[in-house]
């Protein structure tokens, strides 16, 4: 509950206060949010299953986060950088949607 | 070997197939093992822990907050940019409409000159009247206007868009029939004037033209009635209807037609020969 709560006022935080992101971090700013929506979707997925852990789940964002923020760097400098990304969404994006699934067994138990 | 974690590590080959048939990460399961075997962690420290990952969460929300406006921020960027071409466009056309009626204006005190040097009032009228029939000189007097339109999904289909060549077609029966002046969109007809594509677009001399194309030309009394009964004006008034063009075909009988002088044509091979029985040409050899 107080971690939905933490989340809102963080969005609420972010749209009032517009902190500006660097221009050179700008790109990465889409797979920081596929990343953050799978360390979310994950959370809660393991909340569910009675298994969750606060040090896990901050250790498992921030290293999506510079694993997948590193792959799209390294992809930029050697000229395949879409392509990566493209590969870390698809990565990121299959475990959003087991986790999701995951979470629907729980709730709905279908 | 009561600790998993002394097990020599057994690497997943199929890194792609775990991940499909189970999505979370292992580590929660590993770290749920951990804490059933070493107990519940010391209070404190359990809520320090908490305490970080509700600061991670708050930042998660902001990521998704700036990453939202930034997103959103991208759009009027991007209206900004089509803003300032389109003025630049409109900009670029105010300065070619001033150049174009600077031309004209330059050309009539050329003329008005060149009448004030040759003097005699009948070398006037004959260089008038070769002007205007050449197409160097404004003319008035009753013709037609034939109004020739894109289809209405000129945008996505190319058999909805007027081409260089019905314009050619309609230009090329109307000089059949004894048209002695015709300008399309206002741009005037010499013998010189290519009606071309340049692209999407169509160019009439060197001017780029735009739908609806207005062809004004003046000619014969009768012209009006033989144009309508020309097969021209059967085949686009048939295409009217036909759902691969349905261009927009209208022909107007119109009185006291005033066409504006074209743009002097560079000559820049054609050379005007000496008149004969003059003596020999000068040695710069322009021949006049």
């Amino acid at each position: 509950m107080i971690a939905v709560l933490a989340l809102l006022v963080g969005v609420v935080a972010g749209a009032l206060l517009e902190p500006t992101v660097p221009l050179a971090l700008q790109p990465y700013l889409p797979i920081a949010v596929v990343a953050a929506l799978d360390a979310v979707f994950g959370g809660v997925r393991a909340k569910l299953d009675g298994i969750f852990d606060d040090k896990q789940f901050v250790i498992s964002f921030i290293s999506n986060v510079l694993v997948a923020g590193l792959i799209v760097y390294l992809g930029d400098q050697l000229g395949v950088g879409p392509q990566l990304s493209t590969g870390v969404v698809v990565v990121l994006g299959v475990r959003i949607f087991g986790n999701v699934a995951a979470i629907r067994r729980h709730l709905f138990r279908a | 070997m009561t600790d998993p974690r002394m097990k020599p590590r057994i690497y997943q080959v199929d890194f792609l197939t775990q991940l499909f048939r189970d999505p979370l990460d292992p580590a929660y399961a590993q770290a749920a093992e951990d804490r059933a075997k070493r107990g519940p962690l010391p209070a404190w420290n359990k809520a320090g822990r908490r305490v970080v990952a509700w600061i991670l969460l708050v930042a998660i929300g902001m990521l998704f907050a700036v990453a939202y406006k930034q997103a959103v921020r991208g759009a009027p960027e991007r209206e900004k940019v089509r803003a300032g071409l389109i003025s630049r466009i409109t900009a670029q056309k105010e300065r070619t409409n001033a150049r174009a009626a600077e031309a004209e204006e330059l050309q009539n005190e050329v003329n008005r000159l060149r009448e004030v040097v040759l003097g005699d009032p009948a070398k006037i009228q004959q260089a008038r009247e070769l002007e205007a029939a050449t197409g160097m000189r404004r003319v008035s007097g009753d013709g037609l206007v034939v109004r020739l339109a894109d289809g209405p999904e000129a945008a996505t289909r190319t058999g909805h868009r007027v081409i260089d060549f019905d314009l050619q077609i309609i230009v090329n029966t109307l000089w059949y029939l004894g048209a002695e002046a015709i300008s399309i969109n206002g741009r005037r007809l010499t013998s010189l004037t290519p009606i071309r594509k340049g692209g999407e677009a169509i160019y009439v001399g060197d001017a780029l033209v735009a739908g609806p194309y207005e062809i004004s030309a003046i000619g014969p009394p009768d012209l009006y009635d033989d144009f309508s009964k020309s097969d021209t004006a059967k085949v686009y008034r048939a295409w009217q209807e036909r759902p691969e063009h349905r261009f927009g075909f209208k022909i107007n009988q119109r009185d006291d037609l005033l066409l504006p002088a074209a743009v002097m044509p560079e000559l820049r091979f054609a050379k005007v020969p000496p008149p004969a029985g003059s003596p020999t040409p000068t040695p710069t050899g322009g021949g006049r």
